[in-house]
This record gives C-alpha cells, sequence and structure tokens, in this order.
C-alpha cells in the first residue's frame, strides 16, 4: 500500500518525533507547563516568566483567597497502538493517543490571624502532592483561509490516576485534572508544516489520522 | 523508524517539479566560441518548464519532454577578405587630343565586419534525475540532479540560426562601398564557411551546460527549523534536523519518499 493512497501528499508524524515536537516546545515556553497564583507557590522554575499567574481561589472568609499552584511535567505521547501501556480501565482506541504526564498540586496552607495571633498571616506552608498521571485524547486539524495553513491540536478526553482512594475522590480529582491538562495541551498548536518538516506543502484532505505509531496527514500539492 | 515521513506521488511530483523550474528561473551564460572558421562571443538564457514525472525505484526521476526555452545572441566578427578576394580596378588610360586621362588603379580591401545575430527557440528533452541530499551551510536540500548530458535535438535550432545569420550578414554587409554587386555572393560565402554543422558546433557547447548541470530543488530547509515563530514574549520553537535521506519508493504507486530526523 501506498503511503500517500488516494491523495498526492503524505506526511506521518512519529510518536517520537512528536515527542519531540512537544519537548521543543514546552521547553521554550514552560509558561504552559507551570501555573501559580503567587510566587510564594515555589519552584523550579524559578524564572518568573516560566510560571503563567492565574487567580487564586476565592473563599468566603479567606482574604485574597487560597493560593495554589499546578505544574505538569513534559508529556510523553504514545500513538496508537498502545506500546507504553496503559492503566485500567483507560484503553487507547483507534484513532487516539495515550499520554504520561506527573502533575504537582501545590497549595499554600496558612492559618488564619484572629485565630491563631502568633502566626502571621504570611507564613504559608506550600503543601505539594505529585500524581502520576495516564490520558487518552485525540488530534484535530485546524484550518486557516490560506489553503495549506493550518494546526495540529490535541485533546485530552480522559485520565487514570492510579490508587487514590475513595474512588469518589479519585474521580474529583481527575475530572479536575483532566480538565486543567486539557485546556494547558490546548495552548500547543502544531503548524503543519511542522508536521512535514517543511517537506511538500499542501492542502489538507484527510487527517490527522492517528495509526501505526504515527500522526497521519494526506493532502493535495499547492 | 523516522521522525518525519513526507511522501509525494507521481501526480504531486509533477507539480512540484513545475514549482521548482519555475523557483530556478532564467539561467544566463555567455562566453566565445567556434563558428565555423571564426571565433564569435555568446550570450545565452534558458528556462525550463513542462516535463513528465515517472518515479523509479530506488532512486531515479525520470523527466520526459522538459521545455528549454533559450535565447542566444551571437556576435561574429569575421574579415570579408577571408569570405571574398579582394580585388583592383586597374589603371584605364583614355587617349585625348589633350593626352590621355588614367583613372588611378583602385584596390578594394574587404573590412573586418562584426555580425550580431539572435535566435530564441525551444528545445524538448528527456532526462533521468537522482535526489541528491546535502547539508551545506546549516542547510538542508534535496535536490534532484541531472545524471549526465541529456540529448538536445538541436537541428532545426541550427538551420533557424544559420537563416537569422544569413539576414544579419545581408543588414551588415549593404551599406560596404563596392559590394552591392556581389552581396549575395558574400553572404553566401559566409554561410558556406560557417554552414550547419559550424552553428551546431557553436549551440551544442552553449546550451549543453544548461541541461548538464540542471537541478531541481524538492526540499530546503535550515537545519535549525522553526516550528512556530517567536510571538510578543514567547521564543521561537526551534528542533534540529539531525537527518534528511530520500528514495523512490515503489509499492503500488511509485513515490518519492523523504525521510526527516529532528531532535529538540
Amino acid at each position: 500500500m501506498s503511503l500517500t493512497e488516494a491523495e498526492e501528499v503524505h506526511a506521518g508524524l512519529h510518536e517520537s518525533g512528536a515527542n519531540d515536537l512537544l519537548t521543543a516546545f514546552l521547553t521554550a515556553r514552560p509558561r504552559l507547563l507551570n501555573y501559580r497564583s503567587s510566587p510564594l507557590v515555589p519552584g523550579p522554575p524559578a524564572a518568573a516568566s516560566a510560571w503563567t499567574t492565574i487567580p487564586p481561589l476565592p473563599f468566603p472568609g479567606v482574604p485574597g483567597g487560597i493560593h495554589w499552584g499546578v505544574q505538569f511535567d513534559l508529556p510523553e505521547i504514545d500513538f496508537h497502538p498502545d506500546t507504553a501501556g496503559l492503566p485500567p480501565p483507560l484503553t487507547l482506541g483507534a484513532q487516539r493517543f495515550a499520554l504520561r504526564t506527573t502533575v504537582t498540586l501545590t497549595i499554600l496552607c496558612g492559618t488564619r490571624r484572629r485565630e491563631d495571633p502568633e502566626q502571621p498571616s504570611s507564613a504559608v506552608t506550600p503543601l505539594r502532592a505529585q500524581l502520576k498521571l495516564f490520558g487518552v485524547g485525540h488530534a484535530n486539524a485546524v484550518y486557516f483561509g490560506t489553503p495549506g495553513q493550518g494546526e495540529i491540536t490535541f485533546d485530552v478526553d480522559a485520565i487514570e490516576i492510579v490508587d487514590i482512594e475513595p474512588v469518589q475522590l479519585e474521580a474529583v480529582l481527575e475530572c479536575l485534572i483532566r480538565t486543567l491538562l486539557d485546556a494547558a495541551l490546548g495552548n500547543v498548536r502544531l503548524p503543519l508544516e511542522a508536521v512535514t518538516a517543511g517537506a511538500f506543502a499542501f492542502a489538507l484532505v484527510r487527517g490527522p489520522e492517528i495509526e501505526d505509531d504515527q500522526l497521519k496527514l494526506y493532502g493535495n500539492v499547492l | 523508524m523516522p521522525d518525519v515521513v513526507a511522501a509525494i506521488d507521481e501526480g504531486g511530483a509533477n507539480d512540484l517539479l513545475q514549482d521548482a523550474a519555475a523557483a530556478l528561473g532564467t539561467l544566463s551564460d555567455s562566453g566565445s566560441g567556434s563558428l565555423g572558421p571564426f571565433v564569435a562571443n555568446w550570450s545565452a538564457s534558458a528556462t525550463f518548464s513542462g516535463g513528465t514525472v515517472d518515479l523509479i525505484a530506488p532512486d531515479v526521476v525520470r523527466l520526459a519532454n522538459v521545455r528549454m526555452d533559450y535565447s542566444v545572441a551571437v556576435s561574429v566578427s569575421l574579415d570579408l577578405s577571408d569570405i571574398i578576394p579582394d580585388f583592383c580596378l586597374p589603371r584605364i588610360c583614355i587617349p585625348t587630343p589633350f593626352g590621355s586621362i588614367c583613372t588611378p588603379r583602385i584596390c578594394i580591401d574587404w573590412p573586418t565586419i562584426t555580425i550580431p545575430f539572435s535566435h530564441s527557440s525551444f528545445v524538448n528533452f528527456s532526462a533521468d534525475f537522482r535526489p541528491v541530499v546535502t547539508l551545506v551551510g546549516g542547510e538542508w536540500r534535496v535536490d534532484l540532479v541531472v545524471l549526465g548530458t541529456p540529448f538536445l535535438q538541436l537541428g532545426p535550432a541550427a538551420a533557424a540560426l544559420l537563416a537569422a545569420l544569413g539576414l544579419a550578414a545581408a543588414a551588415v554587409l549593404a551599406p560596404i562601398p563596392f559590394i552591392g554587386p556581389i552581396l549575395a555572393l558574400a553572404v553566401a560565402g559566409i554561410l558556406a564557411a560557417i554552414g550547419v554543422a559550424g552553428i551546431l558546433g557553436l549551440l551544442g557547447p552553449i546550451l549543453s551546460p544548461f541541461v548538464s548541470g540542471l537541478t531541481f530543488n524538492v526540499f530546503r530547509q535550515p537545519q535549525l527549523f522553526e516550528v512556530v515563530p517567536a510571538s510578543g514574549s514567547d521564543a521561537a520553537v526551534n528542533v534540529t534536523l539531525t537527518a534528511v535521506t530520500a528514495a523512490v519508493v515503489s509499492t503500488d504507486e511509485d513515490e518519492l519518499v523523504l525521510n526527516v530526523d529532528f531532535s529538540p
């Protein structure tokens, strides 16, 4: 079977290449992995520019809200079929990718002044929890007006954090982190030209299709 | 498995080669060479278009009926005395009652003339090309480089160029004193001295280098490949292209395949 099939041009991005692109993208723009509401949420990374500032969690009676942070390690992608292994109940269906990463949740834990006058309100203790997570998702093509111009984006459909009890807490955390990870990964947009390493400019006709450990695009020469 | 596999079929390669030929633009050259017994200075330009791609595994891209449009401007200097003999009008004396009246002896030494002429036409040819990958000056290139020197059928062009030479020679010769009666003879002498063989002897070496060094570029990217440009406070995202290979792969279709590896 030919690579181009019924079209003129084929581009296949292997999962190793996709991970290289993700690494380059997220290393150049670490703010897409690191979020915090206060500089008191400790690094690494040390550089303030490596963080995206988010609002604290508001709560009545907590002046200034609850400060927190979320950090993701560089995610590693595995295109269908599953070669890295997923924990149940996740399964890697056709046209899907798996990912694995670690999320670090940080909360600045303090004591309200009026309850403990000896404890200054600014004395907060960062409490951190690191959770390994697995996910599955799919890729999308976003088209621009000019033929041949577009981007590949990634959506996270589900995640699994193993060994959290009770199950309800696991479900809450998984929903929260899936939402956060999906939003973070949504900022990763790979131009079509990157998927082809600049070879053979084409107008996308089919794809992205995920199979054979690759993300595949098909099109016709511009 | 390469990080990126990019493939294009013969239909797409046809389009790609048209673009590559257009990107090649106009090639030009100049020099001097033999035009029959004379030396001619010339300048020439050529453009390429058309052609049908046939991909042949493992590494041949055959282009059939590529059209080369060319223009050749030639300037040849020749001593007319080499073509037509010098002659002298003898002294003539006419006796009169007052004595003889004689005309001076007049000798014609034909001048050296320069004949500029030009010709534009096209020639179709077929050739095999091979993909050649290079990394030079931080830039990866995949070029289709012609194999050998394609045959150019220049016979009709040579005849046309000889006719152009005849017209140009007549125009240059016409103002020369005393040549009127033998103008046709002079032109015929020039054309005979050069002949189709002489034209071919000049035209071939002029046009062949355009096709013998013909190269079509099909891939060109900096080794430091920009994935996403810088935007606002965000830096550009780059990867390093560490390897590029090119081959023709035959399955149920023939395809030109580029394999690219990169590192973050």
